[in-house]
């Protein structure tokens, strides 16, 4: 429970007690950012923007029954977090449909070597993206509500139903998994190097 | 501190969610080892990098598209079936309705009683005045203490 009265709770209240008006405020405040959120497992702007709106209409049909028992941040990304793993697990992406044409494109063509700066960096973000795609679900939430969401670990640990030690060590593991990913595209390629690199292809 | 201890706990520093004595520790360590300050640079980079994938918005027609679906939702039901859901209140509602069936039958059925109350049913049964009809046609004179003291009976 927060210390301090949360002023989203006091709108979700309003809701539960048939002031409908309040629902809009909560969906200007958040659907933005759950867009943003959905879209960082589907990849698809359309798909995000179903998910987001599934989530808002249940939190409608069960607005009756709604009661104040953590943060509405913490009780709505929980909501979130579950309806984007469920339906990522209803309809599982290869990693290649993850990405849009043009990054398809790019991948085709990375075999040759490229001294451009700029084609460069947007190999590393998709080497990035992939690798954040293929953590496991728990360590991808954490990085993702800590570091897009700016969710505190007190509450992340709330919404994935772990302790906050389990958190630190969620976020710790996935962020040694992409410095990996960065360190191997961004060393100079020698000869031996190269291997390295190759190797974490391979295992994207 | 180990280098590998402190090293596990660079993303809580960075994100300022260690207490203030983990936190001194940290810094400590840091201010000694160069590696690990070399680390800590390594994973800031890789934070730094995170945050500039691309970020999606919605779309212009998205929050429209919300509202008029939610248009075709049902309105609120009345707060019992709010609570309850519809199984359960048309369960409800069938269960009074039977109830209330079952009561009326069971009131038919002990005619010239229903509309006694226990205690008058009471004094129906004690007092052997109530079983007299003349008497009680005759009750006002009762009241009337002149006719009360000529009666014959009763002196």
């Amino acid at each position: 429970m927060a210390d301090r009265p949360d002023p989203d709770v006091e709108l979700m209240l309003s809701v539960r007690d048939g002031d409908e008006a309040e629902f809009q405020k909560l969906f200007q405040r958040y659907a933005g950012r759950l867009v943003a959120f959905a879209d960082r497992f589907f990849h698809n702007r359309a798909q995000s923007e179903e998910v987001v709106q599934e989530i808002f209409l249940k939190i409608y049909r069960v607005r009756g029954r709604y009661e104040q028992r953590s943060r509405f941040s913490t009780w709505l990304y929980t909501i979130a977090s579950r309806t984007c793993l469920k339906e990522l697990r209803k309809h599982p992406r290869g990693r290649q449909q993850c990405l849009d044409d043009t990054a398809r494109e790019t991948i085709a063509d990375s075999a040759r070597p490229r001294a451009d700066e700029a084609m460069a960096g947007q190999q590393l973000q998709e080497a990035l993206q992939r690798c954040l795609d293929e953590l496991p679900e728990h360590q991808r939430l954490a990085l993702l509500l800590t570091r897009f969401e700016d969710r505190s670990y007190a509450e992340v640990a709330e919404i994935l139903g772990v302790s906050e030690g389990a958190v630190k060590s969620l976020v710790f593991r996935a962020a040694s998994s992409l410095r990996r990913v960065v360190d191997a595209r961004e060393k100079p390629c020698a000869p031996e190097e190269r291997d390295e690199v190759e190797v974490v292809d391979h295992a994207l | 501190m180990r280098c590998e201890d402190v090293r596990e706990e660079f993303l809580a520093w960075v994100d300022e969610e260690l207490s203030s004595g983990q936190q001194a520790a940290v810094e400590d360590h840091l201010s000694g080892c160069p590696s690990c300050r070399k680390e800590l640079a390594g994973l800031q980079r890789t934070l730094g990098l995170l945050q500039s994938l691309p970020t999606c918005q919605p779309s212009e027609g998205f929050a429209r598209s919300f509202w008029q679906r939610l248009a075709r939702e049902p309105r609120r039901a009345p707060f019992w079936i709010g609570s309850f859901g519809w199984g359960k209140a048309i369960a409800l509602a069938a269960g009074l309705v039977l109830c209330v069936v079952l009561s009326g039958l069971l009131w038919l059925r002990a005619p010239g009683e229903q509309w006694m109350s226990r205690e008058d049913r009471e004094i129906a049964t004690r007092l052997e005045l109530f079983q007299d009809f003349d008497a009680i046609a005759q009750l006002d004179l009762l009241e009337d203490m002149d006719v009360i003291e000529a009666l014959p009976d009763l002196k």
